[in-house]
């Protein structure tokens, strides 16, 4: 019996260690293969036969490690490369087919492949720097233009306000604006704004970025005019005119890292009318004496780094939008998970150093912003700016708007929808803002008085053609 | 005086006799290396053949070093086969038969730069080499550099007017530079050579 006890217990031990050893043997089972070195046969083989069955993340795994242990050859960085591409892991498979390009320099389906690796991960620029590698039959096919234009693209927004009788508004909920103090309000009722695009290339590797706009807006006007203290010049409603071309230019400095100098100016067109009242209708019948052009320059340069998982920037932008004399700097970061554009996060950072009159105050403003694809055909962008914001230039959206307001938060929605049988992409935005009118003394506009808050929405569409 | 010289010449001969039978004895053992190795590729047994190799391997040595090339190749060992080909080719600089053997593995591997510079580097050497001007003109036609191509060819139907292969890729390569009535007499001379060539048959067929 005793015998028969000891028999079973130490088979229990026996199963116990058994077991343990089996959960050892398989925690460690990766770490094991991990370490085992590969010989060129298990490393072809393979991969080869992964590849063949169409297990993808077979490959990109074995591949990879055959490749830190020392095996570079073309056929082992392709195969990773493709099942990368096919896992939509686009950045991540960009430096394999460069490496297989290094070992056959002048190979159509790496070069074919690289090009659209680029141009799904976002690097225009790097793409088309490509297309002179492609045979004749591949630009056919891929119905590649001989002519540097990358894009061509119209934009029209239009935007409307809560905002009603704004003189009466503004005075029953934020007070009356002070009458002997030079200054001035302004709110806004509507706008449209229409713009158009162009990207081409100049000596194959520089991209020009260049767009004019024409914004119409009819907004009110509170005027206090230090030579007339006492009589404010009230415009209940007047036509604003803005336009505005810009110029950005990528030059790209070595892998994956740019360099974008450019500039915006800005043309504004504000009437003075001879006659003003109050009230709807009442100045229909006046002229305009005449018209205060306001003239600015925004010079902008960018240093951009794109990396695999990762897009980063550091910029800086001059502007002296309403005499403030501003230096805008940001730091900008893009979050690409799964590296590539089905998902993306970035955020923004700026510190804005305003001057005016020799008073300085610095603010801070952040700005992050959400992509996903949720389908072949269809991108969403979401972007919730929280904190007010006043004359900031926001580099992602390149618009340049010179605004007597405060944004005291907005939610941005952008639907984009690329064609992929025609180079045509449409995209939808819809923007809410709340948005802070103030009365800005003369004196002092860093600090606003009277503030009165009301709501807009904005619809933008737009059709771009890609190369 | 004399007996020490008497001593140091008997010292001589002892030693060189003693060197030359380790001599002997080591050429036997290569010799006999290199005869097992051909019997086991013979049969089949390649890892046989290369371990019969390697037990008297000499890095100095570039018949070994060459031989070993071939085998890994054939075992499908490229990276080792490229290494002992390399290792041949450093040995002697200016043998055009290493650089063939490089050209194995590093085609096998893809790696057509490689290729592409071996073969030019043959016909720095051998300028009229024939095998290496239609091989490097295979390697541009598939990667549709159709005008490089076109060179070699002609270089190599210059020395060999009557070669069908020579005059059905040439045939072929000028039929893909759209030169189809000099294509087309390719192709008949090419059939002149082999009147049943399939490939310069389907080339007249589709210039018809």
């Amino acid at each position: 019996m005793k015998v028969i006890t000891q028999h079973i217990s130490a088979c229990k031990i026996f199963s116990t260690k058994m077991w343990l050893f089996v959960i050892y043997i398989f925690l460690l089972s990766p770490e094991i293969l991990f370490s085992q070195e590969l010989n060129f046969i298990q490393v072809d083989t393979s991969t080869y036969n992964m590849y063949m069955r169409g297990d993808w993340s077979g490959v990109v795994e074995t591949g990879k490690k055959a490749v830190n242990q020392g095996f570079d050859y073309y056929y082992l960085h392709m195969r990773i490369a493709y099942a990368l591409f096919v896992e939509e892991k686009y950045r991540q498979a960009i430096p394999y087919y460069k490496n297989a390009l290094k070992h056959n320099s002048k190979d159509p389906t790496a070069f074919e492949y690289l090009y659209y690796a680029y141009k799904y991960s976002g690097m225009q620029l790097d793409a088309t720097r490509l297309i002179d590698d492609l045979t004749p039959e591949q630009k056919n096919r891929l119905k590649i233009p001989k002519h540097g234009i990358l894009t061509v693209g119209i934009n029209h927004t239009y935007g409307r306000s809560n905002l009603k009788n704004a003189y009466e508004s503004i005075m029953e909920k934020a007070g009356k604006d002070p009458v002997n103090t030079a200054g001035v309000r302004k709110a806004t009722y509507f706008l449209n704004n229409s713009s158009l695009q162009l990207k081409h290339l100049l000596f194959k590797n520089i991209l020009f970025d260049h767009g004019i706009s024409y914004m119409k807006k009819l907004e009110y006007s509170y005027f206090v005019d230090n030579d007339y203290p006492g009589y404010p010049y009230i415009s209940a409603e007047q036509y604003l005119d803005q336009i505005e071309h810009w110029t950005q230019v990528k030059i790209p400095l070595g892998k994956g890292f740019y360099f974008n100098p450019g500039f915006h100016r800005i043309i504004t067109d504000i009437p003075i009318f001879n006659y003003n009242s109050y009230g709807r209708n009442a100045g229909s019948d006046r002229t305009v004496s005449d018209e205060i052009r306001l003239k600015n320059l925004l010079p902008l340069i960018t240093f951009e780094k794109k990396s695999t998982y990762m897009d980063a920037a550091v910029s800086y932008v001059h502007h002296n939008f309403n005499t403030i004399n501003t230096n805008q700097f940001g730091l900008h970061l893009t979050l690409y998970p799964f590296s590539n554009l089905n998902l993306y996060a970035s955020s923004d950072l700026y510190l804005q150093n305003k001057d005016y009159r020799g008073e300085k105050r610095n603010t801070w403003m952040f700005v992050p912003e959400i992509g996903a694809k949720v389908h072949k055909n269809l991108w969403l962008e979401f972007k919730p700016i929280l904190m007010e914001q006043f004359g900031l230039y926001d580099v992602r959206s390149n618009i340049a708007y010179n605004n007597l307001e405060k944004v005291d938060r907005a939610y941005t929605f952008k639907v984009h929808i690329p064609f992929y049988k025609i180079p045509l992409s449409i995209h939808l935005q819809y923007s809410f803002q709340s948005v802070n009118s103030y009365f800005f003394p003369e004196s002092n506009m860093h600090d606003p008085v009277n503030k009165y808050t009301y709501r807009s929405n904005f619809i933008t569409g737009g059709i771009k053609w890609v190369k | 005086m004399g007996k020490i010289k008497i001593i140091l010449a008997g010292f001589l001969v002892i030693t060189s006799g003693i060197q030359l039978l380790a001599q002997s004895a080591a050429y036997e053992k290569t010799i006999e290396g290199f005869q097992n190795s051909y019997l086991s590729e013979a049969t089949g047994d390649l890892s046989q053949a290369i371990q019969q190799l390697k037990d008297i391997y000499d890095e100095d040595s570039y018949e070994i070093n060459l031989r070993l090339g071939w085998l890994t190749y054939s075992a499908g060992q490229f990276t080792d086969s490229y290494s002992y080909y390399n290792r041949a080719l450093s040995l002697r600089p200016f043998a055009i038969e290493p650089r063939f053997g490089l050209i194995y593995p590093a085609a096998a591997m893809g790696n057509w730069d490689v290729v592409i510079k071996q073969y030019n580097q043959i016909i720095e050497t051998a300028p009229g080499n024939t095998i290496a001007m239609h091989r490097l003109g295979l390697v541009y036609y598939g990667r549709k550099e159709y005008d490089k191509a076109e060179k070699l060819f002609e270089k190599v139907i210059n020395l060999y007017p009557f070669d069908y292969d020579a005059l059905s890729m040439l045939a072929w390569t000028k039929y893909q530079l759209k030169k189809y009535r000099e294509a087309k007499v390719l192709f008949n001379k090419a059939l002149m050579n082999t009147p049943g060539g399939q490939s310069a048959i389907d080339g007249l067929e589709l210039l018809e």
